[in-house]
């Protein structure tokens, strides 16, 4: 952008500035094997965008990480920390209240890496992609979509206790159509549901606890290991082996139809952001051999298991059912800040106008400190 | 041209759209030209950092606004690069007035002006249906909970909307289903005739003629020999937050829409002074009121002798409805049943984007 556009700030915008402060949420987190051919398939189609031959980045799947996440967050308390905007009478977003909502998405390990010897240094980075997510607060999905980049869909999330004493059970429904025939009306239907047996030790469950991945931390060094360093945040990664990610930074497309012609965009750029997991605790394993997660393989619904799922072309309106690799439950206090256009892509506009500038920020974490914080965008190549 | 990267968070219901049988409830209401003016100034006339080349200034005499109800039990989607999965069901409200857009000349001087429509703000109860007006042609639509019923008469009528929101705001509140309007005829309202309603008011007639002009209750969806069309002419300000600086957009821009009704049928009229149009003030909706309607008396019961309803799923909380009710004078009530098409015209000016 060369130009500043000022955004008129409204009560209607529902447009939430962050950061955002989520304290105690609590995490279900089933990890799931995935092809990497549909990770592949994911990133050259919304992250690897623009001409191959002169891209600055390409993103590709994390080799040792061929494993996707199903989140189920329930956030009892979701604060806006951003000031109060310059106009008159406005209330600042912290002093209006504390939002809830319980979400659910699919995260997808992502490497990005910069094209060239300097920019393999300089550009690599590490960032998750969200194929799915959805929300069941609408001031959530409309922040999220319009700011973010992140595809919110709004849902009636179920997430909460299930039939035995500290299991978990979740539900997705989605406004759907159960067949691609003209004039069949929408209608909420059920899109995935998970069930689990209660966390481990358990003497429920049909399979024995000391097949699961979870047992390792039966073993006396592994449990030393957690209990020394599961009250050191920063070391949950470790100690979880790396299914805790304390530090998420997500990558989405944020994109805009041309009003008049929707197959056209005006606008279009990969966003970043930081979910920073802080306080984690309580860290509890369920026994992943007794989880049953399956997605409903039904009408509309099936363009959505073909981002990051193996359902082959048709539907087969039946339950999709997935073996999960770990499943654990845990708390934590989540900030949500740090947003920001890694790569605005060049627009084609009508009328003999060249393309609008792009601009570019694809800079690893690790590096932006010596680029100095905050820098502003430069533009497509420079340096 | 460069291409919006199709997937299914973004596939929803696109225009042009068409419904059939929606059921309508107008209410006219008289709305201030200063509170026009000030929409305009920050919305459509501001610098942002260029000049659109309009500007728009409310009518130059008294003006009325309508506050409309729809229910669509048939809406879809008659974009010709999709077939299927674009059919489904919802209601809307939202509150829309005539201003008049005057182009601006080289030499900055206003041109003829024509009459076009704002929409400030809008609820519907269908997020596919929010998403599309937000993210297509850029109306600040709200998630809501709407009933709309009737009855064997006029007196059955019930419209009522609650939001997600907070009563008061505190930094101790947690937004909860907030009661929003209500609305509903008397006991003893009947069908009015329009020209008596009309006849002492030479304003109101006027505004009448402007609905009578687009075809809102007369219907047809023709080409006039020279090319004019029925309908409304929909002018909106479509604008998306920047990431990384917040007081600033990453696009900005007005977009012209057109609706047109049809095929109506059911047409009704009803006196201004047989309704109860009632706004539930709370914190999260008292700069929409205050901008649009003004500062008004408020009272702490509703006028409606119905108890209002407990909107929402099973299992979803109950709607707050403990609030000060806010009348809104209505000066006159069409209820219709029509088709109706809508389709974007174009990107009347992008902001930011001239040398």
């Amino acid at each position: 952008m060369s130009k500043r556009i000022p955004y008129v700030q409204s009560a209607a915008s529902q447009q939430v500035p962050p950061p955002y402060h989520f304290p105690g949420v609590t995490v279900n987190a089933f990890y799931l094997n995935v092809s990497m051919a549909k990770v592949q398939e994911y990133c050259d189609r919304y992250l690897n965008i623009g001409d191959d031959a002169t891209r600055d980045y390409v993103y590709r799947p994390v080799p040792f990480m061929p494993c996707a996440t199903v989140l189920f967050l329930n956030y009892p308390t979701m604060i806006s920390a951003a000031p109060a905007s310059q106009m008159l009478g406005e209330v600042a977003y912290a002093d209006r209240g504390a939002i809830s909502q319980t979400e659910v998405f699919v995260a997808l390990p992502v490497i990005r890496y910069g094209r060239g010897a300097k920019r393999l240094i300089t550009d690599t980075a590490v960032e998750w992609a969200l194929p799915f997510i959805v929300v069941g607060n609408p001031m959530s999905s409309v922040c999220g979509r319009e700011m973010l980049g992140l595809g919110k869909l709004l849902a009636d999330i179920e997430n909460g206790e299930g039939r035995y004493p500290d299991s978990f059970h979740g539900r997705i429904s989605l406004p759907g159509w159960p067949d691609a025939e003209p004039g069949t009306m929408q209608v909420q239907q059920e899109f995935m549901r998970v069930e689990t047996k209660p966390v481990l030790p358990t003497p429920a469950g049909t399979q024995p606890p000391r097949r699961t991945l979870a047992s390792l931390f039966d073993s006396r060094a592994a449990s030393k290991m957690l209990g020394g360093m599961a009250s050191v945040a920063n070391f949950i990664e470790t100690s979880s082996l790396g299914l805790i990610p304390t530090t998420m930074r997500t990558v989405g497309l944020k994109q805009y139809r041309d009003a008049a012609h929707p197959h056209r965009a005006v606008y279009q750029a990969l966003v970043t952001c930081r979910a920073q997991y802080l306080n984690v605790r309580n860290v509890r394993f369920y026994n992943e051999l007794d989880v049953d997660l399956y997605f409903n393989d039904t009408g509309s619904f099936h363009q959505i298991l073909k981002v990051f799922l193996d359902v082959g072309e048709h539907p087969t309106e039946n339950p999709f059912s997935v073996n999960t690799l770990a499943a654990c439950r845990f708390e934590a206090d989540i900030n949500f800040d740090t947003m920001r256009v890694i790569r605005e892509f060049p627009i084609d506009r009508d009328g003999g106008l060249p393309p609008t500038p792009g601009s570019s920020d694809l800079v690893s974490r690790w590096y932006r400190p010596l680029r100095g914080f905050f820098g502003p965008r430069t533009g497509v190549g420079k340096p | 041209m460069t291409l919006f990267i199709e997937s299914f968070s973004t596939d929803q219901l696109l225009p042009p759209w068409q419904s059939i049988d929606m059921r309508v409830w107008s209410f006219v209401i008289p709305v201030a030209p200063g509170l026009i003016e000030n929409h305009l100034k920050t919305r459509f006339n501001a610098a942002a950092p260029d000049r659109a080349p309009f500007h728009y200034t409310p009518l130059p005499d008294k003006t009325y606004g309508l506050l409309c109800v729809t229910r669509h039990d048939n809406f879809s989607s008659t974009y010709e690069r999709k077939v299927g999965w674009d059919t489904t069901s919802h209601i809307e409200l939202y509150w829309t007035f005539p201003v008049l857009r005057h182009p601006v000349g080289p030499d900055n001087l206003l041109g003829k002006p024509e009459l076009v429509w704002i929409q400030p703000f809008a609820f519907d109860n269908n997020s596919y249906v929010m998403f599309s007006a937000r993210e297509i042609w850029g109306t600040e639509m709200e998630m809501a909970s709407l009933s709309m019923t009737e009855g064997d008469t006029p007196a059955d009528l019930r419209i009522d909307m609650a939001i997600e929101g907070m009563a008061k705001f505190d930094p101790r509140a947690q937004s909860q289903s907030i009661g929003c309007m209500r609305m509903g005829l008397k006991p003893t309202a009947t069908k009015a005739d329009l020209n008596a309603l009309l006849s002492n008011d030479a304003d109101l007639n006027a505004f009448v003629d402007i609905l009578i002009g687009a075809g809102i209750f007369t219907g047809g969806f023709d080409t006039g020999a020279d090319g004019s069309e029925s309908g409304m002419e929909v002018n909106t300000l479509r604008q998306f937050r920047d990431v990384f600086d917040m007081d600033s957009a990453a696009y900005r821009a007005i977009v012209s829409s057109r609706t047109q009704h049809g095929n109506i049928r059911n047409l009704e009229f009803f006196s201004g002074d047989d309704t109860v149009l009632e706004f539930l003030w709370s914190d999260s909706m008292k700069e929409t009121l205050q901008s649009m309607f003004g500062v008004r008396e408020r009272y702490p019961h509703s006028r409606l002798i119905a108890k209002p309803p407990h909107l929402g799923a099973p299992g979803t909380p109950l709607t707050n409805w403990d609030m000060e009710h806010m009348p809104v004078d209505v000066a006159l009530v069409i209820s219709y049943t029509a088709d109706a098409r809508f389709r974007i015209e174009k990107t009347l000016h992008t902001y930011g984007q001239t040398p």
